[in-house]
């Protein structure tokens, strides 16, 4: 009787792993708080930026006030529980390509000396590096083995890996 | 001309995503991307006023050396060519694109 409850809970941890495959892509409460700050961090640059070079800096300042306020309410979706990273990694991308494209221009236009001031374009590069750094880490922070290995694999690694933890589990209890 | 280049632009924005899920760039790998993006436009489009199509052609060819150094370095085990190839022509499309129609450069 003990053996046919074992087993039937084996079975059940097992289909609770295989349709737990999205825990691969889901954040913890670290990752949302990082998330949080960066966009914090990011509308108080593109504010900085607006302050040192008024009417100049426009695209950059509505990329870091869009994308830091999208990056802030998805650090405040994923600490009152909501996991998935893909709503922070498809804002970032995007602020990522804007400020390359607008870190190009600022340099290009020192180097040209149409502008003595070096303030603007470290303030952008500033913002890229920041932004590069959150979005690989928003990309490959805390990833189990199996997220690198391709679609079939990964769906067996993360069902052999649930299948393992969870016997684990069961042989600590049985002790 | 304009609406292909709006289509092409929102062609390649996707190809650059589409990639970050395809491939999964390392850090090392995606910063000397940016990186070197920035130095090599920023002199191609400062310096090369005079001949511009020769000085972004060299700029290409430079970034292309660089991005299959960088994929050798830290890529090469872990995901085929083309997707990184893809994603890296695409952002330098961009890039290209809108420094060649911006008004400082006009």
């Amino acid at each position: 009787m003990s053996g046919k409850l074992q087993a039937s809970r084996n079975e059940r941890d097992v289909n609770c792993f295989s349709k737990a495959t999205p825990l691969l892509h889901t954040m913890n409460s670290k990752m949302a708080l990082y998330i949080l700050t960066h966009g914090v961090g990011l509308i108080a640059f593109a504010l900085l930026t607006h302050r040192v070079t008024p009417g100049i800096a426009w695209v950059t300042l509505i990329t870091g006030l869009a994308g830091g306020g999208l990056c802030a309410l998805w650090g405040v979706l994923g600490l009152l529980g909501h996991r998935r990273r893909i709503g922070a990694l498809l804002t970032l991308i995007p602020v990522c390509l804007v400020l390359i494209t607008q870190a190009v221009s600022a340099w290009m236009v020192r180097s040209t000396g149409k502008s003595e001031s070096l303030l603007l374009p470290t303030l952008i590069t500033l913002m890229l590096v920041a932004s590069v750094g959150m979005l690989m880490y928003v990309l490959h922070g805390n990833r189990p083995p199996e997220f690198y290995l391709p679609g079939t694999a990964r769906r067996e690694g993360s069902l052999s890996r649930g299948k393992d933890s969870h016997s684990d589990a069961g042989r600590h209890q049985s002790k | 001309m304009r609406p292909l280049k709006i289509a092409s632009v929102v062609a390649a924005v996707h190809l650059i995503v589409l990639g970050f899920f395809f491939f999964k760039p390392p850090l090392n790998y995606f910063a000397v991307m940016c990186l070197s993006t920035i130095v090599v436009w920023s002199a191609v489009f400062s310096f090369g006023k005079g001949r511009k199509r020769a000085a972004i052609i060299a700029g290409l060819l430079f970034q292309l050396v660089t991005q299959q150094v960088a994929y050798h370095a830290w890529l090469s085990g872990q995901a085929g060519v083309w997707w990184p190839l893809a994603q890296f022509l695409a952002l330098q499309y961009v890039i290209v694109l809108h420094l060649g129609s911006s008004p400082e450069d006009a």
